[in-house]
């Protein structure tokens, strides 16, 4: 017994002595970015790790000699030899390989990721890489290439995610929630694609410390600014234009800025517009700006440990004017949208990270209404045998009503990663997020000026509601040689007044691989969504007010199961993925009076609850890449329904966005060192539409206000045309004096002028019209790259 | 020459960009046959009313008008008899019957060449009584009606109606034919004691002497149709907003068919 006992003790010695930590950092040497997704592979070992966010990693090995590899698309790999009986950290610095073409190199190993973890990783060459539309460079468009991911109607950067809705997505922008992804008619996304480091999209298999969204997570984690250099760009557009300034910040190089701007000049335009409307040359016009600043601070207190600061402020505000004889109406829209957050990372022991972050967002939308009533006086006199007619206005009537909705959010979250293991991972933390929901301050004065001037105010103010939302997760990552398995489970709690929710929600995955090229993958994610947005039914303002769950109105939950194929052949550089997936929902709100009513007072009374959602797919995705060439074709079958009692008469009906079919190829060529091409081909299904079967008429009712009026079969009874439209671009670049770069690029969005329906109407001699937004859109950019 | 194929392409963009496409196109109707378009209300006054109205295709402006309309009105399943059309298309059947709550209605209609449809049941709901009525005169010269009544604890559709009775004899606000069109639920005081207070302008030349005030009490259907009723009447125009879809009770047809009940008090001026 006793022998047994030392036998043990040594041996676990042994292995305890054998097995050593190697941590540390893999940044880019030009600029001291970290580079997060770098690949790190011990082949003694056999045991490889990726950095996190921060550009960390760390790896058990069992041997004292190890050899660690290290490698980043567009990067020179590195191979590091030592000798340690300890644990070891250093740092790493990547030279970027400007022999390999920084694109949409699809290794085998990020696709093997993509289906293993359920994780898209879209870096900033891959947006790039894409024609645009309007000449912006816009993540959100990049990432509706992806099969599974639909962009709802055309132009528009909502994103629809294996059959969920444009507001079950959980954007996180370093650090902080987004709960508007658009701006203004969303055409553009708040998310400035210059300032972008990394992306990550999961359509399924979440990792547990995200929560509070059904379909899909979207991290983005902006740059943290050249330690090395100062940096800029300017890019001028013929619709908007911007500039990014990022560099060092004292002699140490432990600090870094980054700022960047953008904003449009539409309005430009107007200038002569308003004196035109003043002097009654038009009858109206209408008139749009936006604006959006990113800034962040990052520094370096030493190796392990490090802080940051980031700030976005955006603003959309579309206004229209219409001025007649006797009236004058202004109508405008103002959104606006602030984020500010702090994070920190740690490096508490070898094989322990720790991170904090805190974060302050606020989410306001104003819709104003101006409007002035004149009572005309004609008087005429004759003067030397003329008549002379002179018309005077006399205000009688002034309205004016503001409404506004309002969203306040204060979170705080810590997150441990532990490699407690050789091939263990242990992931845990916890997030707090106290919100504050104002969906509707209604006020109005009206003044009429008659015989007797009086005012009417009126005022509609809902106080505020007040929730706190947080999650505690637990999730274990065991990495074996062929076999890969993630089991992890987040609780979930939700209070608001006297309504108390919570949920477990497991996430589990196992992928296993069938050879050096293939592999297997399963997964089960259950999500839940507290908060609920009620969303305009038009769609063009896209104007979502959140508002949290009551005791009458649950939360929203969703239930995912997929499986998938990965295949990679490096040798001809193809990478190969098939997934399927099915999705059920419960507990889905819809938003039923908001027709076009921007007043969202007794929000509850309209709102429908005890919806059921299923949507089910097969998406294909197909890379191919050479030295000067790549492309990607992605297909997606789908389905996607919907059901409420209170709906259809309770029946099941397919969702605005079912589209059966949606197949993307794209393409992206470099010439030489000057010239470089690419191109976007999509066709897909139309969606859904509401289309009258028939006409109900009942002439003079006693019972009815109309005397007809449409009806239809079901909801969603009928599709729009099938769509597709082609995007070119090309680009010229020029290198100048001391490494500066001047590129020019042209862009035809829809180039061959498909003039695709975006909506259909009857008009009022009864013929049936479609209307398309956008025929072709041709534009040119200049960027000074310094 | 590279300026000028710049400048054209800048002044290119700016032109297109406004370019906002809309053309005629064909897009097939999927219209199947006529079907019936039905209002019709019951209540505990002995009097089935109802309009008889058509679906025709949704491009459709001539049409031919109904014929042979005949509507039979069932009881807990027993026929309470049948009615056929007048020439305006409504049609009141006085049932001879003072319907209670609880009692279960439906009827079925048919139209010559046209399949006939049926409605869903309609339960008469229980009369909610009203506690007080009164009034007083306004600065503004305004009778303000105030109404009182106390909200049972479950889900209550309401509708309110006055029928003003001049001096001269006439009356006004409320005629003889059924009026749900304002109806509204009890979600805000719900199981609470609620007041309405309701607005009536004086006028002298004819002068009202009394005020009758019904508070009637109908159901989820008839709640639900006239809402998407007033839903698209005020937002049909903008082809911005998906369209409202109007609620129908009526199988293999349209339109509503409603029980309600009221409780009534009057008011002398």
């Amino acid at each position: 017994m006793k022998y047994s006992f030392i036998i043990f003790i040594l041996l676990f010695a042994k292995t305890a002595i054998c097995q050593v930590v190697i941590s540390g950092f893999v940044t880019d040497k030009n600029t001291g970015e970290p580079l997060p997704g770098a690949a790190i592979y011990e082949q003694k070992s056999a045991v490889g790790a990726v950095t996190n966010i921060h550009g960390y990693f760390s790896l058990k090995t069992k041997n004292n000699e190890n050899t660690l590899s290290f490698s980043f698309v567009g990067y020179s790999p590195q191979k590091v030899t030592f000798t340690t009986r300890k644990d070891t950290s250093f740092s790493v610095q990547l030279l970027p390989d400007v022999e390999i073409e920084e694109v949409i190199i699809t290794s085998a190993k990020s696709k093997e990721q993509t289906l293993v973890n359920g994780l898209t990783s879209i870096s900033p060459a891959q947006i790039d890489a894409l024609p645009t539309m309007g000449g912006e460079k816009d993540l959100l468009k990049a990432i509706t290439v992806l099969p599974g991911v639909m962009e709802g109607r055309e132009g528009f950067s909502s994103l629809f995610v294996r059959g969920g809705s444009s507001d079950q997505n959980l954007f996180i922008l370093d650090d902080a929630p987004v709960y508007n992804s658009g701006h203004l008619f969303n055409f553009i996304s708040v998310f400035n694609a210059q300032a972008i480091k990394k992306v990550d999209l999961y359509k399924n298999n979440y990792p547990a410390k995200y929560g509070g969204k059904l379909s899909s997570v979207v991290d983005i984690m902006f740059k943290d600014g050249n330690k090395e250099e100062f940096k800029g760009i300017f890019d001028l557009g013929v619709i908007n234009s911007k500039f990014l300034f990022e560099g060092p910040i004292g002699e140490k190089k432990k600090t870094s800025f980054l700022f960047a701007a953008r904003s449009t000049y539409l309005d430009l335009f107007n200038l002569t517009k308003k004196k035109q409307l003043k002097y009654k040359a038009i009858d109206s016009y209408w008139g749009y700006t936006f604006y959006d600043i990113n800034a962040k601070l990052s520094h370096e207190i030493n190796k392990n440990n490090k802080v940051f600061l980031s700030f976005f402020r955006g603003q959309d505000y579309y206004r229209t004017f219409d001025q007649r004889d006797s009236r004058y109406n202004k109508f405008s829209y103002n959104l606006l949208n602030t984020t500010l957050s702090m994070h920190s990372y740690h490096v508490l022991a070898p094989a322990l990270f720790f991170k904090t972050s805190a974060s302050y967002v606020t989410n306001q939308g104003i819709i104003s209404v101006h409007e002035e009533n004149y009572r005309i006086n004609r008087t005429v006199t004759q003067e030397n045998g003329h008549f002379i007619v002179t018309d005077t206005k006399d205000l009688f009537t002034r309205f004016n009503n503001d409404n506004t909705n309002r969203l306040e959010d204060i979170t705080l979250g810590m997150d441990f990663t532990w490699q407690y293991m050789v091939n263990n991972t242990l992931n845990f933390g916890v997030s707090h997020i106290m919100h504050k929901f104002q969906p509707s301050l209604f006020t109005e004065k009206n003044e009429y000026f008659d015989s007797v001037e009086y005012v009417i105010n009126n005022e509609l103010n809902e106080s505020a509601y007040y929730s706190v939302e947080s999650g505690y997760y637990l999730e274990n990552t065991t990495r074996l040689e062929r076999l890969q398995f993630i089991a992890g489970l987040r609780l979930s709690t939700y209070k608001h007044k006297n309504a108390f929710y919570y949920n477990f929600e497991p996430r589990l995955s196992a992928s296993y691989k069938t050879g050096s090229m293939g592999s297997f993958q399963a997964s089960y994610t259950r999500m839940q969504q507290y908060n609920h947005a009620l969303n305009r039914n038009d769609q063009v303002l896209d104007m979502m007010v959140w508002v949290p769950s009551t005791k009458n109105i649950p939360p929203q939950l969703a239930h995912q199961y997929s499986i998938g194929y990965a295949l990679s052949l490096p040798s001809r550089g193809i990478g190969i993925s098939l997934n399927s997936y099915y999705k059920r929902m419960n507990q889905l709100t819809f938003y039923k009076t908001n027709y076009g009513s921007s007043n969202f007072y007794n929000w509850q009374q309209n709102v429908l609850t005890g919806g059921n959602g299923r949507s089910y797919g097969v998406e294909m995705d197909i890379d191919k890449h050479g030295k000067n060439f790549s492309t990607k074709i992605s297909y997606c079958l789908s389905w996607n329904f919907r059901q409420f009692e209170e709906l259809n008469n309770g029946k099941w009906y397919p969702y605005l966005y079912d589209r059966r079919h949606v197949f993307t190829i794209t393409g992206s060529y470099t010439l030489n060192d000057k010239w470089k091409f690419k191109a976007l081909w999509t066709i897909s299904s139309g969606h859904r539409i509401n289309f009258p079967d028939g006409k109900a008429v009942q002439q003079q009712s006693r019972y009815l206000p109309l005397e007809s009026y449409f009806v239809y079969s079901s909801m969603n009874n009928r599709q729009l045309p099938a769509y597709h439209r082609l995007d070119i671009g090309a680009e010229r670049t020029r290198i100048l004096k001391n490494k500066k770069e001047l590129l020019v690029s042209f862009n035809i969005y829809n180039a061959y002028f498909q003039k695709n329906t975006n909506y259909l109407y009857i008009d009022n001699n009864d013929v049936v019209k479609s209307v398309s937004f956008i025929p072709i859109l041709p534009t040119m950019n200049i960027t000074y790259k310094f | 020459m590279k300026n000028k194929i710049v400048l054209l392409f800048v002044s290119f963009c700016f032109f297109l960009m406004n370019c906002e496409i809309e053309k005629e196109i064909e897009y097939p109707i999927r219209y199947q046959e006529k079907k019936l378009f039905i209002t019709g209300f019951i209540g505990p006054v002995n009097a089935l009313e109802m309009e008889v109205g058509q679906v025709v295709p949704p491009l459709e402006n001539d049409y031919d008008p109904l014929k042979e309309v005949r509507a039979e009105l069932f009881r807990n399943n027993v026929s309470m008899g049948g009615i056929q059309n007048a020439d305006d298309n409504f049609l009141y059947h006085n049932t001879g019957y003072q319907a209670i709550a609880g009692d279960t209605f439906y009827i079925e209609v048919s139209a010559e060449g046209i399949e006939s449809a049926r409605s869903n049941f309609q339960v008469i709901p229980r009369s909610v009584k009203l506690d007080s009525v009164s009034h007083f005169i306004s600065m503004d010269n305004e009778i303000k009606v105030f109404i009182y009544f106390t909200d049972p604890p479950d889900n209550n559709y309401y509708s309110l109606l006055i029928k003003k009775y001049h001096t001269t004899g006439s009356i006004s606000g409320f005629d003889q034919y059924i009026d749900l069109s304002n109806a509204f639920i009890d979600k805000e005081f719900n199981g609470t004691s609620h007041r309405i207070i309701h607005d009536i302008q004086r006028n002298y030349d004819d002068p009202i002497e009394r005020i009758d005030v019904f508070l009637i009490t109908t159901t989820k259907e008839v709640y639900n149709f006239y809402k998407s009723v007033w839903d698209f009447e005020g937002y049909n125009s903008d082809i911005f907003v998906q369209p409202v879809i109007i609620e129908s009770n009526i199988q293999n047809g349209e339109g509503i068919f409603g029980a309600y009940n009221f409780d009534m008090l009057s008011i002398e001026f």
